[in-house]
């Protein structure tokens, strides 16, 4: 269940002629993962030439691509999938190259007009200054014997310019200056303004005032802005327009161009080809049969071997053939989380997929982590709604998690903790600093409780009053997960290395785990409890001594001091699992935090009117605010303990995912095959 | 006196446990997002690698939680 699909190596022989119809014909069964043929591989092969029609159709995708950016086409899924033929024949007729010449005539006067409108923003602003200054544009140039500065400054250069034969104009409100000095003290005008901080600005030739000068750019401004409007719009309306085929002669395009180049990827002589694939076995002797049957005998397909699990087999047949694809082989619900396991690596042919095992033990902890009705409900709801609705795998895997999640944060918060909200329905202890939702209700209606078969369905365990027990409670799940994760990672090596190995590497450290909870038991017994070391407990303590060292033995003998170094690594991820305690007390009380605000305000009185609304905004607030953390660190917390404690105990991921030819057509569609 | 004494002690695990978590988590998350800039699908094992050092902290919330339950008032 747990190991990808058992692969088979076919290869595939044929006469070159024909090879345009094998490639489509494996495109059509889609199950054959091409190994990639590389020149340096066989002597008197050579990597073959793509199909005909390939440069045409990778010509045409890149000018579709072009257009599509410049429409800002999404990809999206169409309601009505366009007919192949249809596609065909409507980029056979030069549709693409027909919609390149109208999008692109558009685009270049848009272009035109936008690179208007920079240059008169660009001018306006330079002017915008000037309007401070008693001065005409014409006055700013054609002179002789005068240097002129404009500009902008950051305070009156006038002290600056003693002794200097000089006119200026100075606008305080704008900081805009215009200086007009002999020509000859150029120089020093130019040193005096730079001590204000003088920055250039050049004034555009013309007559009049610079306010109507601005006022002409504006309109001139407002006339471009429109046109460039209405071609945004015509754009808008061509992309409406051609949607459907700009989406379907991608989709087509793409399909056609990956189907001619595959040639690329197989080796070739002169009058032959030759195809090396994987197929998942059990679809090995079909896919033989299909394949000769479209074919029409024309091929040779071989069945060439049945890849093992053990990392040795293959070795003899080259380094192309060492790794066979992964393609996972699991149940819907582990599906769902395969993309938790692809964030870290892709699993390897030979190991097992931790997605199933994550399935059934990362919501477990959630919902430990979580352990209260009120947000269980709503991570279900809203966990359930996102399932259904999405079609993002990211977000459907998430959702999956916060659905069961909130399960099993419904079972505990339920039958372990009777909480709701931060608050039990009934205090289990006298003694205990919460307030219950009993008391709360009855402050409403007097005498509220609530009935005993209900409360009888829970424990009604205290989080903050049964520390002890809970702290337990997750250090024995933290054991038997660990213990888990080196079982499948004996499994893992067994198979890779055979048995011995897997002695040696896991067996030891499974060894190390049970010695070190049956001393770490013994020892707290003794030291906190104050058990005599005698009988039974000195047999558990001297039980855990001998594995802990058997197993530090065999570990040492394959893996050196490394070894002996991991194994206060183990007791570190044992005590890891307290993790699920702390997260659970901590954003339980964050809860009780607000509900205590919250509850003085509203029951007690504080405030009056003004007091119940402060107060009901606080317990909404303070709720969305745990519900947030919530996500954050159980979630996080969670997927941690399965990434670093148990997964490293067995996977080591970096496998190559399984991706067979096949054509995958959304927004298209063929009732004829590829090939009849 | 003791109740006081333990309650700085449960604040100090949590505390300087939490500087000691940050300090790690600082210079391991801006090297996994450097990391990630240059490739995405390092986000797994960037995210491994930072979250490694909150044991530290979580030790510390751990013992806070035990020595503050001891403190008889509660």
């Amino acid at each position: 269940m747990l190991l990808p699909e058992s692969m088979s190596r076919v290869l595939i022989v044929g006469n070159r002629a024909r090879m345009e119809e094998a490639v489509k014909a494996i495109y059509d069964i889609g199950e054959a993962h091409l190994i990639d043929y590389s020149d340096d591989d066989d002597q008197g092969f050579s990597i073959g030439k793509s199909l005909p029609g390939a440069a045409t159709a990778s010509d045409r995708l890149v000018k579709l691509r072009a257009i599509e950016k410049e429409l800002a086409v999404k990809e999206t899924r169409l309601a009505n999938p366009i007919e192949k033929k249809e596609i065909r024949q409507l980029i056979e007729s030069s549709g693409i190259e027909e919609l390149e010449r109208e999008v692109f005539t558009i685009v270049d006067s848009r272009n035109k007009v936008m690179e208007s409108i920079a240059n008169l923003e660009a001018t306006r602003s330079a002017l915008a200054p000037l309007t401070g200054l008693p001065l005409s544009l014409e006055d700013y140039h054609g002179y002789d014997s005068l240097a002129v500065f404009v500009g902008k400054v950051r305070s009156d250069p006038s002290p600056s310019l003693n002794g200097l034969e000089y006119e200026l104009f100075h606008s305080p409100e704008t900081g805009a200056v215009a200086l007009f000095v002999a020509k000859d003290g150029k120089e020093e005008a130019s040193q005096a303004l730079s001590r204000h901080s003088f920055e250039d600005l050049s004034v555009p030739a013309g007559t009049g005032s610079v306010t109507a000068a601005i006022e002409d750019i504006d309109e001139q401004l407002s006339q471009l802005r429109s046109e460039s409007e209405a071609k945004e719009e015509k754009m808008e309306s061509i992309k409406d327009k051609h949607l459907s085929f700009l989406l379907a002669s991608e989709e087509e395009l793409s399909i056609e161009t990956s189907v001619a180049s595959t040639p690329l990827r197989v080796a070739t002589s002169e009058h032959s080809f030759v195809m090396d694939a994987w197929v998942p076995t059990d679809k090995a002797d079909s896919f033989q049969r299909t394949l000769e049957e479209k074919t029409d005998g024309t091929l040779h397909v071989d069945i060439l071997e049945t890849r093992g699990r053990d990392l040795h087999d293959g070795h003899e047949f080259g380094k192309r053939f060492e790794n066979p694809p992964s393609k996972s082989n699991n149940g819907p619900l582990g599906r769902a989380y395969e993309f938790f396991v692809k964030l870290v690596s892709t699993p390897r042919y030979q190991e097992s997929d931790p997605s199933t095992m994550i399935a059934f033990t990362w919501p477990l902890f959630f919902g430990l982590m979580v352990a209260d009705i009120g947000y269980a409900i709503i991570f279900i709801i809203a966990g359930w709604y996102l399932m259904k609705r999405t079609e993002n795998v990211a977000l459907k895997s998430m959702s999956t998690q916060a659905f069961f999640g909130g399960i099993w944060a419904f079972i505990f918060g339920m039958f372990l903790f009777g909480e709701l909200f931060g608050m039990h329905f009934v205090n289990a202890h006298p003694s205990d600093i919460t307030t219950d939702w009993q008391t709360i209700i009855g402050y409403v209606f007097a005498g509220f409780a609530f009935p005993d078969a209900f409360m009888s369905l829970t424990i009604n365990m205290g989080k903050f009053y049964d520390v002890t027990t809970f702290l337990k409670l997750a250090v024995y799940l933290g054991i038997a997960h660990l213990f888990f994760a080196f079982l499948v990672g004996f499994l893992n090596v067994k198979r890779q290395h055979g048995p011995k190995m897997a002695v040696y590497e896991k067996a030891s450290f499974i060894g190390i785990l049970v010695g070190i909870v049956l001393v770490a038991y013994a020892v707290t017994d003794y030291l906190l409890a104050g058990s005599a070391l005698e009988g039974s407990l000195l047999a558990l303590l001297a039980i855990g001594l001998v594995l802990t060292l058997v197993g530090g033995a065999l570990a040492y003998k394959v893996e050196g001091i490394a070894a002996i170094l991991e194994m206060p690594g183990v007791f570190g991820n044992i005590m890891s699992y307290t993790r699920l305690t702390a997260v659970a007390l901590s954003k339980a009380g964050i809860a009780l935090a607000f509900n205590y605000m919250a509850i003085f305000l509203i029951y007690l009185g504080i405030g009056g009117a003004i007091g119940i609304i402060f107060g009901a905004v606080v317990f909404l607030i303070g709720h969305i605010l745990v519900f947030m953390l919530c996500i954050l660190s159980a979630g996080l917390q969670g997927i941690r303990l399965h990434y670093v404690e148990m997964m490293s105990k067995f996977y080591k991921g970096g496998g190559v995912a399984y991706a067979p030819l096949s054509i995958n057509r959304l927004n298209t569609k063929s009732i004829e095959r590829e090939v009849n | 006196m003791d109740v006081g004494l333990i309650a700085i002690g449960a604040g100090l695990a949590v505390g300087l446990t939490g500087i000691a978590t940050g300090m790690s988590q600082r210079d391991i998350g801006a090297a996994a997002v450097g990391a990630m800039i240059e490739d995405e699908s390092l986000f797994g094992k960037g995210l491994i690698l930072t979250v490694i050092p909150e044991t530290i902290v979580i030790f510390g919330l751990v013992l806070g939680i035990l020595l503050f339950t001891t403190i008889p008032a509660l």
